[in-house]
This record gives structure tokens, sequence and C-alpha cells, in this order.
């Protein structure tokens, strides 16, 4: 396990418990609602529906459980749409090859639908045919029904730190907390900087180095 | 149950080395087709990088069978370690279509020791 005082003076990234690929594996941890009435709620919206919240409070995660849910117990084939920061409209190569591909009642997911602009938006909504399901993220609510809010706690964080390393001490638990606050819930961006923490020794992962 | 064997155990190699690497498997379910490859990938901060050098298929497999390949390790790239980034080798054995699945990391260099990427004051990359 990483530890500073392996003699390295550092924690090799390959032994960082924050490394992207762990966070990849990370399953969306449901609270307020159960994927089960989530499924029936997006039933009820028409199929067409939005998860909406603030930047690295699970938005993604939860879209490609639910996806995934939709796929595996029924026939449809989801297709996947990912705006990053800045693309205010889909590229028309790309809308072309989607609405060509997917069928009547296929499930098209738009991850950061915020990013278009309110003219692209209303475009691509009048491309959708009427039997196609389409479950969006958005930083903002308003451009579908709001399926559900995703959300963050300092706990989710401790939690995800716990599956990811060790569970912390009383003192990991309070920074923590400050960089919880620091970043506004943004759980990407705080374990982003665990791992910084981890890779200079600032963090010990290891439970033989913990202090109690 | 899927298992690669390498010689005598061993995980670090030098870069261009000939060894024998053993693919053993017993499985549950009949597959199509159980494939040995030998990968790199990037683990890290950032996106995983990720490169099959060479793979082995053995197509409409036994249940239960077990293949020695004699395989000359490549020259490139060194594993190696830094604070953002460590390349990662690693032999994968994969039975397909069910997906189950093994993987043994290996070190490959020249002289068989991961590089770590350390500067004098402890800084690095």
């Amino acid at each position: 396990m990483a530890s500073i005082e392996s003699g390295r003076g550092f924690c090799p990234a390959r032994e960082n418990p924050f490394a992207s690929e762990h966070l990849q594996k990370i399953r969306y941890r449901f609270s307020n609602h159960s994927l089960t009435s989530l499924l029936h709620r997006f039933e009820v919206l028409n199929r067409r529906a939005a998860i909406v919240g603030p930047q690295g409070h699970g938005k993604t995660t939860l879209q490609k459980e639910l996806a995934k849910a939709i796929t595996s117990a029924t026939y449809v084939r989801t297709y996947w749409v990912k705006l990053r920061e800045g693309d205010r409209k889909i590229p028309r190569t790309v809308l072309d090859e989607l609405f060509s591909q997917a069928g009547e009642f296929d499930l098209i997911c738009v991850d950061g639908a915020e990013q278009l602009s309110w003219w692209n938006w209303k475009k691509f909504l009048r491309q959708l045919r009427k039997g196609q399901g389409c479950l969006i993220t958005s930083h903002r609510a308003g451009l579908l029904p709001t399926l559900t809010q995703c959300r963050t706690s300092l706990s989710l964080l401790a939690d995800l730190v716990t599956e990811l390393a060790f569970p912390p001490d009383a003192a990991q638990q309070k920074e923590l907390e400050l960089i919880y606050n620091r970043h506004r819930g943004d759980i990407r961006q705080a374990i982003r900087e665990l791992y910084d923490r981890c890779s200079n020794g600032l963090w010990n992962v290891s439970p033989t180095d913990v202090t109690m | 149950m899927l298992e690669i064997l390498l010689p005598d155990d061993r995980t670090s190699f030098e870069a261009g080395e000939v060894i024998d690497v053993t693919a053993s498997w017993s499985l549950e379910t009949p597959a199509d087709v159980v494939e040995l490859r030998l990968l790199w990938n990037t683990v890290g901060k950032g996106d995983r990088n990720l490169s099959v050098e060479k793979f082995w298929k053995y197509e409409q497999p036994l249940n239960r069978d077990r293949v020695t390949e004699t395989i000359q390790l490549p020259t490139a790239p060194y594993s190696f370690s830094g604070k953002l980034v460590s390349l990662v080798w690693a032999f994968e054995l994969i039975a397909l279509p069910g997906g189950d699945s093994t993987r043994r990391e290996i070190i490959l260099s020249p002289d068989a020791q991961e590089i770590l990427l350390t500067s004098r004051s402890g800084d690095d990359e």
C-alpha cells in the first residue's frame, strides 16, 4: 500500500488509491431514491428527464447506472452524446449519425446538456422521435422535467475514501471536511486533491501508518 | 478459474527477454475463445491509456486446458512510476464472451527494475 515510508519519497501513481481508474469503478450510491423508484419515475415522465446538480455531484455516474438498468431490462439500445465545457452545439455529423442509427424506442443520453445553446437544445429536442427516450444531465433545471437532484455530503466523501483506501482517522476526517468545503461538494475535485496529497505523502492510506 | 504462470514466479523481466508463459483455465461455462494478452496501460491522475502489444487466441477451447507460449518480451516502453502517472505492463487472460479474466502485472525494463521518476529534491515530473 502507498506509504511515504517506503523509502521512495513519494507514492507511485500505480499505488495511489485515488487514481482515476479506481474512481471509474465506483458505483452510484442511492440515498433519497432507489434505482427502482427512479426508473419508475422516468417512465412516468414519458422517458424524457434530467438529472440535475452541480459539477462533481454524481450526475454522470447516476446516468450511466440508469442507462445500464434500462437497457438490461428492455430491448432498447443506448446512444451517448458527451458534451464538454464550451460545446454549444452537437456537430451535424454526430447528430446525423445518431438519428440515423437510433431506433424508435431507443434511449439517447446527453451528458452535460446545459452546454448547448437554447437554440441548439430546442433543435435537438425537435429531432427526437416520439418514442425515443432521453436522459440528460444538466447543471441547471428546466431543460427537461427533473428526475432527481444529485447532492453530495461529507459522509459520502468519507464513504468513498473508505472504499478506495481505508477509513479516515479523526485527523483525516477534519481534513476531509476542509477539502469537501473547499471544493463546494465537488467530489471529483476533492478526490483529485486527495490524489495529490497521497502522492506527496500527505495522506497515509496504509492502516499501519495511521496514528491512533 | 484462470491462471497465468510466469517462469519461477518472477514478475520482473529485462526488456526483450524470452520467457515461457503458461495460460491455464478451468471454466464453469464453455467459452468461444480464450485470449492471452500482453499489454501496457497507464494509471494515475489522468485518463487511462492502454495498448495491447501481443495476443494469442485459443478458439473453441476445452473447458479445462493449459497452454505454454514462448514469448519475446517487447523492448519498450519501460515500466516506470512517477507521482502523476505509472506505466504498467501486464499479462491478461480472458474467456469470452463471459468475460472471466485474470491479470498479472510485470515489470519490464533494461535491468528488470521499475524506473522511478524522482529528482534529487524529491520532486518529480
